[in-house]
């Protein structure tokens, strides 16, 4: 609500502060881009300086599928954020320039604006610093950023939208900043969950969806304890259960160096699940069946495991009602509302 | 509220494009100029007191050949005390494999007795957004020094081949990187440097990288045999640590 009433006040803010001699200019002049919100979202979080506009999201988007951002020019973030699966990806492990597998499972960018740190393992603390990591990391983009801006900012478009944008010209700042613009508008939270919650639309949950409702947010599954709030996530890292080897991935210790951090990975959002599998830090579960039944056993004898992760009392139709559950947080629109 | 009147306080100023250019200060900064030196440092690899040849095979205090292909790190801040404490600079970045390099400060005319440096960066720098400094700089994203999945940097980049055989002829076979970083690994220490510099005038002073001392200081020995590769991660990071504590002692005035 907050959000959505201080957009164009910035955007009328922003023509009228402009003195009677610009008036033939003010074509020139940005207009604030009106993320629209839906039911039950708070405040988008902006970043002083990097406030949604036209040019800056237009631009953003245009970076955000422009494939000379990678070595050879072959992948974009599109490549592994892809619009139809709520931007991730389809397979465990996406597929580098160079031919490597990435070391996790590509995420959703529903809702990161919200995010407090990003990746897996939080080890990035704004949106903006992000954006570095995979143009420049070996198995993902293999690049650099300072090599692709040479390049890019000779795009007559590109150069326009980032002189409007950011009142200089395209650089590491400007694609940075750009692209992560974009990316804090792919807000989710138009499913039928969301009509049932904050509508009060009974008939969009069917009754098997309200059982498996119930059963997630009850004491007895705790799966709202970390998946809840209007993201359905708590951003929190936890252990799940995944025993792992001297040499697998080790999560949240990757960035802290603390043992007691190993196998910790960020809680993630459950919004368009139904779209984003496959499942966990490594996408090493297929389907919502196993990621349902790993929790319902209580995740494997690691003895990192969080104590929330425990074996659960539910029979298969309990284990399906949830999964039914999950299936309706698939948004009814595209999180994409940069025309 | 309060963040609603910032935001329309920043659209108002934002919104305008056409402020007339601000005047250029006058040069001198309409002040008297001044007084300044010219410090000129080169920072000079060796191997054992000799100059450093990045081509030659050497036998390290380990009793392993090695073949040093990258020697590149950062010195910050270079804090030189005398009369008074000057910095000279917040950082440099330093790549001596090829041979020595010079680097150049200005600094106020005085006596400097010692030279206070960091080798690494130091928290505030380390945790900088690199993506508002410019690339070019030295600690811009265009130098390869910097760890885009940690939001931290590269310290030092240590590279080559290496050969448990110390008979052994040709190419060392085995390949070592060994990149410190990350808080934990930054060094500082403080180096006589008793130098004069004076108004107007340019000061030589030689800062010596010996690199067969990164192997050991007579007690630690660096054997890349044991952990040839780190990279920042928990499970990797001791011979970081080591190569930290080892190669800030390796770096002296001549």
């Amino acid at each position: 609500m907050h959000g959505r009433l201080l957009l164009p006040l910035f955007c009328a803010v922003a023509i009228t502060g402009c003195r009677k001699d610009d008036a033939a200019k003010v074509e020139e002049v940005d207009e604030a881009f009106i993320v629209h919100m839906p039911p039950g979202a708070p405040a988008l979080p902006v970043p002083p300086g990097n406030e949604p506009t036209v040019s800056r999201v237009t631009l953003g988007k245009a970076l955000f599928f422009d494939e000379r951002l990678s070595m050879g020019n072959g992948l974009s973030c599109a490549s592994c954020h892809h619009v139809s699966r709520a931007f991730s990806d389809t397979v465990p492990l996406s597929i580098g320039a160079g031919g490597a597998h990435g070391l996790r499972n590509a995420p959703t960018l529903a809702n990161t604006a919200w995010h407090p740190a990003f990746f897996r393992d939080g080890g990035i603390p704004t949106l903006e610093q992000q954006v570095l990591a995979p143009v420049h990391a070996e198995d993902e983009m293999a690049s650099n950023i300072v090599e692709a801006a040479a390049v890019l900012k000779h795009d007559a478009r590109y150069a326009s939208l980032a002189r409007l944008g950011y009142d200089r010209e395209l650089d590491p700042f400007v694609i940075t900043r750009a692209i992560a613009c974009y990316e804090r508008t792919l807000v989710s939270g138009w499913s039928r969950y969301d009509r049932f919650l904050y509508e009060g639309d009974e008939s969009a949950l069917t009754e098997q969806e309200r059982h498996g409702h119930e059963l997630f947010m009850s004491d007895a599954t705790g799966c709202s304890g970390c998946h809840g709030g209007f993201d359905l996530s708590d951003h929190s890292y936890r252990n799940v259960g995944f025993l792992l080897d001297a040499e697998a991935d080790p999560g949240r210790q990757r960035i802290t160096l603390d043992p007691a951090d190993r196998g910790k990975f960020k809680v993630p959002t459950l919004r368009n699940i139904a779209l984003t599998g496959p499942y966990m830090h490594d996408g090493s579960l297929a389907t919502l069946e196993d990621v349902v039944a790993h929790f319902a056993n209580g995740g494997t004898a690691d003895p990192l495991k969080d104590p929330l992760v425990r074996p659960l009392d539910l029979n298969a139709q309990d284990q399906a009602d949830i999964v039914a559950f999950l299936r309706a947080l698939t948004d009814d629109r595209s999180l994409d509302q940069v025309p | 509220m309060r963040q609603a009147a910032f935001l329309l306080a920043l659209a108002a100023f934002a919104g305008c494009r056409h402020d007339p250019p601000v005047e250029p200060e006058p040069p001198g900064g309409g002040g008297q100029d001044t007084p300044s030196g010219t410090l000129r440092i080169t920072f000079r690899p060796l191997w054992d007191g000799g100059d450093f040849d990045k081509t030659n095979v050497y036998l390290s205090a380990a009793n392993e050949r090695v073949l040093i292909q990258q020697v590149k790190f950062y010195l910050s801040p270079l804090v030189f005390t005398g009369d008074t404490a000057v910095t000279a600079s917040e950082a440099v970045l330093l790549n001596v494999v090829d041979g020595p390099v010079e680097r150049i400060f200005d600094l106020p005319p005085g006596t400097y007795d010692s030279l206070h440096f960091g080798l690494g960066l130091p928290y505030g720098l380390n945790h900088a957004d690199i993506t508002g400094i410019d690339p070019a700089s030295d600690l811009g994203a265009g130098t390869g020094m910097y760890w885009t999945w940690a939001t931290m940097y590269r310290f030092m980049v240590f590279e080559g081949r290496y050969d448990t055989d110390p008979a052994g002829t040709g190419t060392p076979p085995y390949q070592f990187s060994l990149h410190t970083g990350r808080d934990e690994c930054y060094r500082e220490r403080t180096i006589a440097t008793p130098m004069a510099v004076l108004d107007g005038d340019t000061t030589d002073l030689v800062i010596d990288v010996e690199i067969a001392h990164f192997f050991t200081d007579g007690d630690q020995v660096l054997d890349l045999s044991q952990g040839p590769q780190s990279h920042g991660e928990a499970q990797n990071l001791t011979p970081a640590l080591r190569l930290s504590d080892l190669a800030v002692q390796a770096i002296n005035a001549e």
